[in-house]
């Protein structure tokens, strides 16, 4: 079976991962623009070489409070649905339609290292999570000293949309 | 190339197949029968349809266009005669063939029955009409005999079988070839079943026979296309499909039952039917936009021109020289506009593409409904976004539904009003002041306000008393309130639980405006009014301490800016709303800062950090009276952006009602390139988009009516408030001050064209009289000394201003300085006689003002220059005016006797009335409010006497059109006019005057 990769970063309370393969980019969380009266996860939007991305906060996506941004803190943004369907070899296991046309960022508190993992270490998630958080892990792999939650984004997406 | 990809290359070229051919279909019933471009279209539509769906491996599609296909073969070949029977089923038969290449499935439901129909209509002329009596054919003649070859290989191919009769001299001159050559070039495109004579006979030499015959399997399957393809005329010949091969017992198998044959006609490679669920139905309809070559050539060379830029501006970075820099900008911006404009382009689509598909709207719905009906289209070439149009399909069906199934009457009812049985029904899209004005107009039996008002309160969503307060205009546009619908029995046409509130919802969306106008008895329009692009918008960009906000400025009427101690005095609190007397009017204001709940901040002046700000906002500080006095409050406010101690209003309008929009800053006008929102966005709602400013920040662009809402703005206001608002306003005159030496004078703003600063150097001389360079013309000059006696004249030395007033011919009229624009009140005026060119005197803002009669001045100077109107009989152009504003009797009275005609005047209605009994006059011009009779009187007076219901009526009123227009015209009035604007009201007369001449012998 072939390797997995994840780009693992960290959001205060745990260790987090998405698969490469869906992620476009990584860039400093500067220059966010705040967005009045917001609702839910958004945290602002960022402009990316003329492209507005709207910037969602993970910690408020899973559940938690709003970051502080501090100089690690990064955007990791994701494929839109169109950039997935230009890879033909890969199919997340989510409505792709999820990701959209406009791009989507997470602002998390910083990025680690890519993980690469043979998909036999891949555990489901614990059953006795809550319910909500638990439809957002798409698997577990032990790490030391934190295991690595990998997130399934459309879940995410899709829980607030 | 995957089949998803190929299916949505399919879809969009089908699309517009079907439309072409659904117009071609519609058109051959409208008999169009003998035009044989229309039938070739529509059988190269389905076949191309044919084509594709079995590239994709649409199957069912593909034997449904066939048969289809068949059906337009025979029409196009003559064999078939189109009649209802045929274009009904066609129709029907395109709905489906739509639906299953739409759903990107082709899948097309039961389609059997209409199968069957379309096979028994190919069936009939086949045998009544074997292919000998085609009439391209010259000479029927089957040389050969199909049943004696090998047609299996063929057919299994798809390959047509063609009969070629040749004059071998003609072929071989024509082309300068040899017989060998000719037959080897007719077996070039396909196999060369056979030939009469023999191919021996074909050699180099000149051919010995008279003619001759080839029996030809080729993929090509239109004979237009093959003849051309194969550089030969011939002499007749005949096309066998691969379903009408002989086979041996049979002689005419039905078309359908081979659907297997594989198109090979198609470069496409087969596609292998496993990955053929792999594509969802919603993403297989992408949108695509085809474009001209021309505009990707031009885009290619503004995209080398720009490359040419680029490169420029790094060689210059470095050289820091400034003047070669800003040349390249400059140049660079060029290229972006260009650039822009030509992408816009490609964005731009033509209305009618959405006017189209009501042919047949109308069609069916005239049908069902048992009503006849008749549709006029004009303005298709109209061009709008694409996202426009396509936003426009939905709206429009439902009004066109809803003029047909409430506003058309059933031929009876029509005949019993004296209407003709035959409704019409009009769309109409044309431009209009950088605007799209698109119209539903029906003649049908009109909506009566009367019922909307009785209707409004028995839903309970106005009282009566607010109903009566309503204009008959006002009423009418009820209809788009939410929750209301007139029908009293719901029909299957419209109104299927969307109103017309859901109309005007996407409407708004789209930055449209709605209105409904309709007579009883004589129909209804619906008036639509929408920008051309919603891609990139102008838009004012604000800023609410560091973040900027943009507005469209669709949205704004104008910008007022108090500063100083104005901030405090102007804006008035009640309870806890503050508003602002705009011009006497009151203003309801929102600051931005508060609706977005955006924390304000200072600069802390001692120690330089942001601190928040806790104070209330200004009035409320001054009423605590005490902690800041009047002399400190300078030095407190917020010193961080507002350095000058200013606060702007913006003045904003939502539909017909307008509010304040406070901010502390307004950063700059700009063209904003306008992006989507992403749903998580969408939920707070006051954005309508989002921008890149060109300093590369994000941000938002503000919706106006949410914003207004979110405010506690409430947007639906009545008439009597407007009324009454714009009656103070009745009797002003918005005036042009200037002063000539230590003098001051006005003249009617709406008189003037331009005003302009020239050096005294610019004036020339000729015959001893001074003139001016004005659009490459020489135009007078002329002093108001030299037409009024006893004026200074004292001019700056270097500088002079012109006022080019905009009647008759351009003159310029000489100004030593301009003032400003003043309302000048009808009060106070001091009446002169003595002098020609004066109407009077008044007291504006603190000083003494002449008040000029242009036309008079220009007349004095100028003898003959102003009158361009030349009329014969002395009668047709006296006209009476009514009008007890002196001031406003004098202005107007000039302007009409500069343009020609002979003006009496009457203080009101019945001055007027006496003036008229006793002096023919051609028209009348009169004022609406007037003491004594007013207008709406003196209208009715004259409409109800025999003698003088002739005479047109025009109403002029300093009230809003939009209310005074109805009234006026329900009196009894022909036209009306605003006052403000008089070359329009001068118009307004020429054109009734004009009216009178047509009738009268």
């Amino acid at each position: 079976m072939k390797h997995q990769q994840f780009v693992s970063f960290q959001v205060p309370g745990g260790l987090f991962g998405f698969d490469i393969r869906l992620v476009k980019e990584i860039t400093p969380a500067v220059h966010i623009t705040p967005v009045p009266l917001k609702v839910g996860d958004v945290s602002g939007v960022v402009n990316i070489r003329g492209q507005v991305v709207v910037v969602l906060d993970l910690r408020v996506s899973l559940g938690g409070s709003e970051q502080q941004i501090t100089d690690d803190s990064q955007i990791i943004i994701l494929k839109t649905t169109s950039e997935i369907e230009a890879v033909s070899d890969y199919t997340p296991n989510f409505d792709l339609d999820y990701l959209g046309s406009i791009p989507v960022g997470f602002l998390v508190g910083s990025v680690g290292d890519i993980v690469t993992v043979e998909p036999s270490r891949i555990e489901d998630a614990p059953s006795h999570l809550l319910a909500q958080y638990r439809s957002y892990v798409e698997g577990v792999v032990r790490l030391d000293p934190l295991p690595l939650v990998i997130l399934n984004a459309g879940a995410i997406l899709g829980a607030t949309a | 190339m995957n089949l998803a990809n190929l299916i949505k290359e399919f879809i969009t070229e089908a699309q517009e197949h079907l439309v072409t051919a659904e117009e071609d279909i519609l058109a051959l019933e409208e008999g169009a029968g003998e035009d044989k471009e229309t039938v070739n279209r529509l059988f190269r539509a389905l076949h191309t349809i044919k084509g594709g769906a079995a590239c994709v491996d649409f199957d069912r599609v593909k034997e449904f266009a066939h048969a289809m296909e068949s059906v337009a073969g025979l029409l196009r070949d003559g064999t078939l005669l189109p009649n209802s029977e045929i274009t009904q089923t066609l129709l029907e038969g395109m709905d489906k063939l739509k639906s299953g290449i739409l759903s990107g499935k082709g899948v097309l439901g039961d389609v059997d029955q209409i199968l069957q129909h379309l096979q028994r209509i190919a069936q009939q002329p086949t045998q009544s009409a074997s292919p000998q009596s085609n009439p391209v054919k010259a000479v029927p003649a089957t040389i050969f005999d199909l049943r004696k070859y090998d047609t299996s290989e063929a057919k299994s191919q798809g390959l047509h079988i063609f009969e070629i009769l040749l004059d071998p001299h003609k072929e071989c001159s024509r082309s300068s070839a040899t017989p060998v050559a000719l037959y080897e070039s007719i077996g070039s495109l396909g196999i060369l079943l056979d030939s009469k004579p023999e191919a021996s006979a074909f050699t180099a030499a000149p051919p010995s026979f008279s003619d001759c015959s080839f029996l030809l399997a080729t993929m090509i399957d239109d004979p237009d296309l093959l003849f051309p393809g194969l550089q030969i005329e011939p002499l007749s010949f005949v096309h066998y499909t691969p379903e009408e091969f002989p086979a041996p017992a049979e002689s005419a198998p039905p078309p359908i039952e081979v659907p297997k044959v594989q198109v090979t006609a198609n470069p496409q490679p087969p596609v292998p039917a496993t990955s053929r669920e792999q594509v969802p139905a919603s993403r297989s309809q992408e949108q695509t936009v085809r474009i001209s070559v021309e505009i990707a050539d031009k885009l290619m060379n503004l995209a080398g021109e720009l490359v040419v830029v680029r490169n420029r501006s790094a060689q210059l970075q470095s050289s820091g020289n400034t003047r070669e820099i800003s040349a390249v900008n400059q140049r660079l911006n060029v290229v972006t506009s260009d650039i822009q404009r030509i992408v816009m382009r490609t964005r731009m689509q033509a209305i009618g593409s959405v006017f189209g598909r009501f042919t047949r709207v109308i069609r069916d719905l005239s049908r069902s409904l048992g009503k006849e009906m008749e549709l006029t289209i004009s303005g298709s070439d109209v061009e709008l976004d694409k996202s426009i149009v396509d936003g426009m399909v939905e709206p429009l069906m439902h009004l066109v539904r809803n003029a047909v199934d409430h506003g058309i009457e059933s031929p009876e009812e029509r005949r019993v009003g004296g209407k003709s049985a035959v409704g019409h029904i009009s769309l109409v899209a044309q431009h209009q002041a950088g605007l799209v004005n698109i119209q539903v107009s029906d003649d049908g039996k009109g909506i009566d306000p009367k019922k909307i008002r009785a209707a409004v309160v028995e839903k309970g969503l106005m009282t009566p008393t607010q109903v009566e307060d309503l204009s008959d205009r006002e009423a009418l546009n009820l209809i788009f309130l939410p929750g209301f619908s007139t029908a009293k029995q719901i029909t299957e046409v419209s109104g299927r639980g969307v109103g017309m509130d859901v109309v005007r919802a996407s409407l708004q969306k789209l930055g449209g405006i709605v209105e409904i106008t309709s007579v009883v008895g004589f129909g209804s329009t619906i008036s639509i009014q929408l920008p051309l692009t919603l891609a990139i918008i102008p838009a004012i960009i604000l800023a609410v301490e560091e973040q900027c906000f943009a507005v469209p400025q669709v949205n704004v009427i104008e910008v007022v800016w108090l500063h100083g101690d104005e901030v405090y005095q102007c804006i008035q609190k009640i309870d806890e709303s503050e508003v602002y007397w705009l011009r006497g009017n009151m203003l309801p204001l929102i600051r931005l800062s508060k609706v977005l709940n955006i924390p304000r901040s200072y600069v802390d002046p001692i120690s330089g950090d942001i601190v928040a700000d806790r104070r209330e906002e200004a009035p409320d500080r001054r009423q605590k009276g005490g902690e800041f006095d009047t002399g400190k409050r300078a030095e407190i406010r917020d010193r961080r952006v507002a350095l000058e101690n200013a606060l702007y209003i913006i003045v904003l309008r939502v539909g017909s009602d307008t509010f304040g929009l406070c901010v502390e800053r307004i950063v700059d006008t700009e063209e904003i390139v306008v992006k989507p929102l992403h749903d998580k966005l969408k939920a707070s709602k006051v954005y309508a988009g989002v921008t890149v400013l060109g300093d590369g920040t994000t941000s938002f662009i503000l919706d106006v009516s949410e914003l207004a809402r979110t405010g506690g703005i409430r947007c639906e206001k009545t008439e009597t408030q407007t009324t009454k608002v714009l009656a103070n306003q009745d009797e002003q005159q918005k005036m042009l001050v200037f002063t000539n030496g230590v003098e001051r004078f006005a003249v009617p703003l709406s008189l003037l064209m331009r005003v302009d600063e020239i050096r005294i150097q610019e004036i020339q001389i000729a015959r001893g009289r001074e003139f001016l360079c004005f659009r490459n013309s020489l135009i007078p000059l002329v002093r108001i000394e030299q037409a009024i006696t006893g004026i200074s004249s004292l001019y700056d030395h270097e500088f002079l201003h012109v006022i080019i007033p905009k009647i008759g011919q351009p003159v310029g009229i000489a100004a030593s300085s301009i003032i400003g624009i003043v309302e000048v009140e009808n009060a106070n005026l001091i009446h002169s006689t003595d002098q020609a060119a004066i109407i009077g005197s008044q007291i504006v803002n603190g000083f003494a003002t002449t008040l000029l009669d242009l036309c008079a001045l220009v007349e004095i100077v100028e003898p003959g220059w102003m009158s361009s109107l030349d009329m014969p009989n002395a009668a047709a152009n006296r006209i009476i005016l009514a009008e007890d504003s002196f001031l406003y009797r004098a202005l107007v009275t000039s302007y009409l006797r500069g343009i020609g005609l002979e003006v009496l005047t009457a203080n009101n209605g019945k001055e007027a009335l006496e003036i008229i009994r006793n002096t023919e006059v051609s028209c009348v011009v009169s004022d609406i409010e007037m003491p004594v009779m007013d207008g709406l009187d003196l209208a009715r007076h004259l409409k109800s006497s025999e003698a003088f219901s002739h005479i047109p009526l025009l109403g002029i009123s300093a009230m809003d059109e939009k209310i005074m227009r109805p009234r006026t015209l329900d009196a009894g009035f022909d036209d009306f006019c605003t006052k403000s604007n008089l070359p329009m009201l001068g118009e307004a007369v020429k054109s009734l005057l004009a009216r009178v001449r047509e009738f009268s012998p």
